[in-house]
């Protein structure tokens, strides 16, 4: 375990060098002159050269790479060029945000996805099987804003409510936020459950087939020891592997949900960000969103060890 | 290829799915007969109507018929789709086959490339492509195009991998043909299986894709019809006129929803593992 830990976080440093170049070179593939298109058509010959200076835009390249690579390693991710502001600390302001609407999507997608996808396998070709099938291709089949939209559109007509516009931490205010956040995590809950709810049950009915359920079944266990403790620990391999991919959808996918939703968090500052043509501020958030999804991708993995021991790497 | 068009025939999701894509790109392609209106007329005297006679799914914030842009929005969705797919699978079978003949550094190189491109969630890849681009119809394609890239080079990878080194290759390479024969003659053909699921399914993920970047503002732009930018116009008149919203995202759901199940039937038909279940 310990020198597979190893070799896989080696693993990611080639993988981070890469994300860093891609990242990086977004900006200079910017048709133009980057500085003035950031500053507008408005901007002085001077205030152009000043931010081509403070943002060292008049270096050879790789001169900038390293500088801007050197600060992103110390923490620096520069300022925005329209606010001016320190983009790290706005972007960990703007994550704990979208973190929290995360988890909460993850949780309503859970909590309705793994006892529907059980009971549609192990009831397949019922009505509720039925019922589990339909849900989860519309759920894949609809997007994310078109969701959130009709959600928006359904419970101001129909019960003249809105979800509170001032988005409050969940730990100061937890009724005020599960106000706030209920539509959109609902919107992120249902694409998640789709997805995992159709995982579920395709590895519930691979697992029911095997042999060792029959034997369980033989020795006499009741249908729910068997699910419960034979069968879900053996189907949750592929479970896990669609949630983690998942994770990293819903970073992306909060892009659209924040911005439907009103929802100050990373993603829609990523958004602000290239509507207002701040590069620095685009590399920034995208940058840190592509880290999180290589490290939850990692944890993924070592989750599987702790499920299924009999992978070795 | 006979077998494949009997189990075809067989499978009525699949017959029935591919009649639903062959009317929809047919109304894509026959859109300007199609249609009542054009798309982008304004009829000043008839903004946010219901369905009339004249106007059958009503009318927009600007009087412009929804039932001609939904028409005209199909043609965006499908031909983005399309053409995002194909960018993908040329260069995505090209990198492929590359990565899968030749291994050593020449696949470790390319197969690191395209780790990093998966390491971002596809919507903000696509994102930060578009902010670079700028948006715009081309430039979504290129956008969607490029993300997906991945996919289909790991697909034709590791066909290639397990086909390679196959007696009928060898013998290729015995009498003399050159690589690019070999690539393009003799493995080419046998990865298109693989390549052909991997597309039908890729296909709904573009026009989502797009949907949502046109959504943002960032893809199709306006007065051009898209699906996602009419529903995020149609959203600060939820209240009046609800079907400038509904109706969108039912054409959405309807061509998306045929996609996946076209994609899961053409899965069905050709992967081993997946027959008879």
């Amino acid at each position: 375990m310990g020198s597979y830990l190893i070799k896989r976080v080696a693993s990611l440093i080639p993988i981070l060098f890469g994300i860093s170049v891609l990242i990086f070179t977004i900006l200079h593939l910017v048709p133009g002159d980057p500085a003035s298109i950031m500053l507008g058509t408005n901007a002085t010959p001077e205030a152009i050269a000043a931010l081509n200076k403070s943002m060292g835009l008049d270096q050879p390249l790789i001169n900038q790479y390293l500088h801007w690579i050197t600060g992103i390693l110390q923490g620096n991710f520069g300022v925005s060029v329209h606010t001016g502001e320190e983009i790290l600390p706005q972007i960990l302001k703007r994550f704990a945000i979208t973190m929290q609407l995360t988890v909460f999507g993850v949780l309503i997608g859970w909590v309705l996805a793994i006892p529907f996808g059980i009971l549609s396998a192990i009831r397949a070709h019922s009505k509720t099987d039925i019922v589990v099938r339909v849900f989860t291709l519309l759920g894949i089949s609809v997007p994310n804003f078109a969701i959130g939209t009709l959600l928006l559109l359904g419970f101001s007509l129909y019960f003249n409510w809105f979800p509170p516009i001032d988005v409050v931490n969940f730990w100061e205010d937890p009724i005020e936020a599960f106000k706030v956040f209920i539509l959109p995590a609902t919107t992120m809950g249902i694409v998640v459950a789709a997805g995992v709810m159709r995982m579920t049950r395709s590895a519930f009915l691979e697992t029911m087939d095997k042999d060792f359920i029959r034997t369980a079944r033989a020795k006499g266990n009741s249908k729910w020891t068997i699910v419960i403790g034979h069968a879900f620990r053996n189907s949750s391999i592929p479970i896990v592997t669609i949630a983690g991919m998942q994770i990293g959808y819903l970073l992306g996918g909060s892009v659209i949900v924040e911005q439907l939703f009103s929802i100050p968090g990373l993603g829609q500052y990523i958004l602000e960000g290239i509507y207002q043509r701040d590069y620095p501020v685009v590399q920034g958030g995208v940058l840190f969103v592509a880290l999180v999804f290589v490290l939850v991708n990692l944890l993924i993995d070592l989750i599987y060890t702790w499920i299924d021991p009999r992978i070795k790497y | 290829m006979s077998t494949f068009r009997k189990r075809f025939l067989a499978n009525k999701t699949a017959v029935f799915c591919s009649i639903l894509l062959a009317l929809l790109c047919l109304t894509a392609v026959l859109a300007p007969v199609l249609a009542p209106h054009d798309p982008t007329q304004m009829f000043q005297d008839h903004r946010m109507e219901g369905s009339s006679g004249e106007f059958l799914l009503g009318t927009d914030q600007f009087g412009r018929d929804l039932l001609s842009r939904i028409i005209y929005g199909a043609r965006v969705s499908l031909v983005v789709g399309l053409s995002a797919v194909l960018v993908s699978v040329v260069f995505g079978t090209l990198f492929g086959l590359i990565a899968g003949y030749f291994g050593r550094w020449i696949d470790g190189f390319i197969m690191r490339c395209m780790d990093v491109l998966f390491a971002f969630p596809e919507i903000l890849l696509a994102l930060a492509i578009v902010a670079v681009l700028g948006p715009g119809t081309f430039n979504t394609i290129m956008a969607i195009g490029i993300v997906n890239i991945p996919i289909f080079t790991r697909t034709v990878r590791g066909a290639v991998l397990s086909i390679k080194n196959l007696e009928y290759v060898e013998s290729a390479r015995a009498i003399g043909a050159s690589t690019p024969r070999i690539l393009f003659q003799e493995i080419l053909p046998n990865v298109t299986a693989p390549l052909l699921v991997q597309s039908s399914l890729a296909i709904s993920g573009a026009i989502l894709t797009e949907s949502a970047l046109s959504f943002l503002g960032l893809g199709i732009q306006p007065p051009d019809p898209s699906w996602g930018g009419m529903i995020s116009e149609a959203r600060r008149y939820m209240e009046l006129a609800p079907g400038m919203i509904i109706w969108p995202c039912v054409a959405m759901t309807v061509t998306i929803l045929a996609c996946n199940m076209f994609g899961d039937a053409v899965r069905d038909i050709l992967d081993p593992r997946h027959r008879g279940k």
